[in-house]
C-alpha cells in the first residue's frame, strides 16, 4: 500500500481531457491584404512561422491560386517560436492580374503543429477560403 | 518451520494466480516534448507493479508522425495506424502523444498517474481468458507456440509482439535535443497472427530484430469489434 501511495504521489495528479482541436482559424481579406487569425485554446501553444533549429514543423501558409498570387510573405507578431492566445498573421497581397468583376476566391492551405503542457498533436492540415472583391478594398 | 514455509509458498502461488494480466500500450515518440514523463510513468509501473491484483504488461509503440528533424529509430507507421484504430474505437477525432491505452478499454494522457490508477482498477475487474505462450530463441530466430481454447468470442485477432526490454537514446535534434531518453518494452514488431472465435493453436518462426537488447514476447487476443483485450501472456527470453 505504501508503494502504491508513493507511486501515485510521484506521478501527475488530476485527470486531463485532451483538446484535439485547440486552434481555431478565421480568415478575412481585401485585394491588398489577408489577415489570418488563430485562436489558441488555453494551455496550448502553436508552433509559429519561425522554425527553431532542429525543431518541429513550423506553421506553413500557402495560397493555392499561385497564378494570381505567386508569392506571399506572412508575418507574425514577434519572433517567438511558439505562440499562444489570440494571434493575427498579416499576409500582404500583390495580385498578378486585375481583380475580376465577379471577385476572386483564394484558398489558403495551412499546416501546423500544437502542443499543451501535457500532450502534443500531430501535424494538422486546414483549408480556408476567402473571396476578394473590389468592395472589400 | 517447514509448515510456515509451505504455507507461504501456497499463499504466494495463490496470489500469483489471482493476478490479472493487463495490457498497457503507450503511444509515444522521441520527437515529442511531452512524452518523457509518460515513459517514466510506465517504467515505474512496470518496475513497481504497485497493484496487488494486476500483472502489468507494457508495450511501447513509437508513432511516426513526430519524425521531423529527429527520426525516432523505433517509430513505425504501423503503430500510428494502430493508434488511429483506437481513435475509432474510442470515438476520438484525432490522435495525440503521449497516449496510454489500458486493455483496449480506456485511454488517457500517458503521463497521468491518477488516470492510470482508475483504468487499471477497472481492468482488474474484467476476467481474462487463459492463453498459453511458449517462446524460445535460437540464434537470430524465434520459435513461438501459442494456444487458446474456448474463447467464445464473436471475432478476435491474435497478435504477437516482440519488444526490447529497454532502450536508451541520446537525442540530438528536435525538442528533446540534449536529453537521454529511456524506454521500456519498446515494440520492435507487432504481427496479426490469425483470427479466431473460439480456439486457435499457432506455431510460429520469426526473425529476431537486429540489435535487440533483451527481448520479451507478448501474445494477446483482441476483440475486433470493441478493441478489448481478451487474453494476454508474456515471456521474457
Amino acid at each position: 500500500m505504501r508503494r502504491l501511495a508513493l507511486f501515485l504521489f510521484t506521478t501527475t495528479l488530476g485527470a486531463y481531457a485532451p483538446n484535439l482541436n485547440p486552434v481555431q482559424w478565421t480568415l478575412i481579406g481585401t485585394p491588398t491584404k489577408l489577415i489570418l487569425h488563430a485562436s489558441v485554446a488555453q494551455h496550448y501553444k502553436l508552433y509559429s512561422l519561425t522554425k527553431p533549429k532542429g525543431g518541429p514543423i513550423p506553421l506553413e501558409i500557402k495560397v493555392r491560386e499561385t497564378d494570381w498570387v505567386p508569392t506571399i510573405k506572412p508575418t507574425q507578431p514577434g519572433p517567438a517560436p511558439t505562440l499562444a492566445g489570440e494571434i493575427d498573421f498579416q499576409i500582404p497581397l500583390k495580385l498578378a492580374k486585375p481583380l475580376p468583376k465577379e471577385g476572386l476566391t483564394l484558398h489558403i492551405g495551412l499546416r501546423y503543429q500544437s502542443c499543451s503542457d501535457q500532450i502534443c498533436l500531430p501535424p494538422t492540415k486546414r483549408e480556408l477560403e476567402v473571396t476578394l472583391n473590389s468592395a472589400s478594398r | 518451520m517447514k509448515l510456515s514455509i509451505a504455507l507461504l509458498t501456497l499463499t504466494l502461488a495463490a496470489s500469483a494466480q489471482t493476478k490479472s494480466p493487463i495490457l498497457l500500450e503507450l503511444f509515444t515518440s522521441e520527437g515529442c516534448s511531452s512524452c518523457p514523463p509518460a515513459d517514466k510513468l510506465v517504467e515505474n509501473l512496470e518496475k513497481q507493479q504497485p497493484y496487488n491484483g494486476a500483472d502489468l504488461i507494457i508495450l511501447g509503440e513509437h508513432v511516426d508522425y513526430w519524425d521531423g528533424s529527429w527520426k525516432d529509430r523505433f517509430s513505425s507507421r504501423a503503430f500510428t495506424n494502430r493508434q488511429w484504430e483506437y481513435a475509432r474505437y474510442f470515438g476520438l477525432k484525432g490522435v495525440y502523444t503521449p497516449q496510454l491505452v489500458v486493455d483496449g478499454q480506456s485511454e488517457f494522457v500517458g503521463s497521468s498517474g491518477s488516470d492510470a490508477k482508475a483504468a487499471i482498477n477497472k481492468a482488474i475487474q474484467n476476467h481474462k481468458h487463459p492463453l498459453t505462450l511458449i517462446a524460445k530463441a535460437n540464434g537470430n530466430k524465434l520459435h513461438a507456440s501459442v494456444n487458446i481454447n474456448g474463447l467464445g468470442s464473436k471475432g478476435a485477432t491474435l497478435y504477437l509482439a516482440l519488444a526490447d526490454e529497454q532502450a536508451t537514446s541520446q537525442v540530438t535534434r528536435g525538442e528533446n535535443a540534449g536529453r537521454t531518453l529511456k524506454h521500456v518494452a519498446v515494440v520492435r514488431s507487432l504481427t496479426a497472427v490469425g483470427n479466431l472465435t473460439d480456439s486457435l493453436t499457432k506455431e510460429l518462426d520469426l526473425n529476431l530484430p537486429a540489435n535487440h537488447t533483451g527481448l520479451r514476447v507478448i501474445a494477446f487476443v483482441q476483440d475486433r469489434t470493441t478493441g478489448r483485450i481478451l487474453a494476454i501472456s508474456q515471456e521474457k527470453l
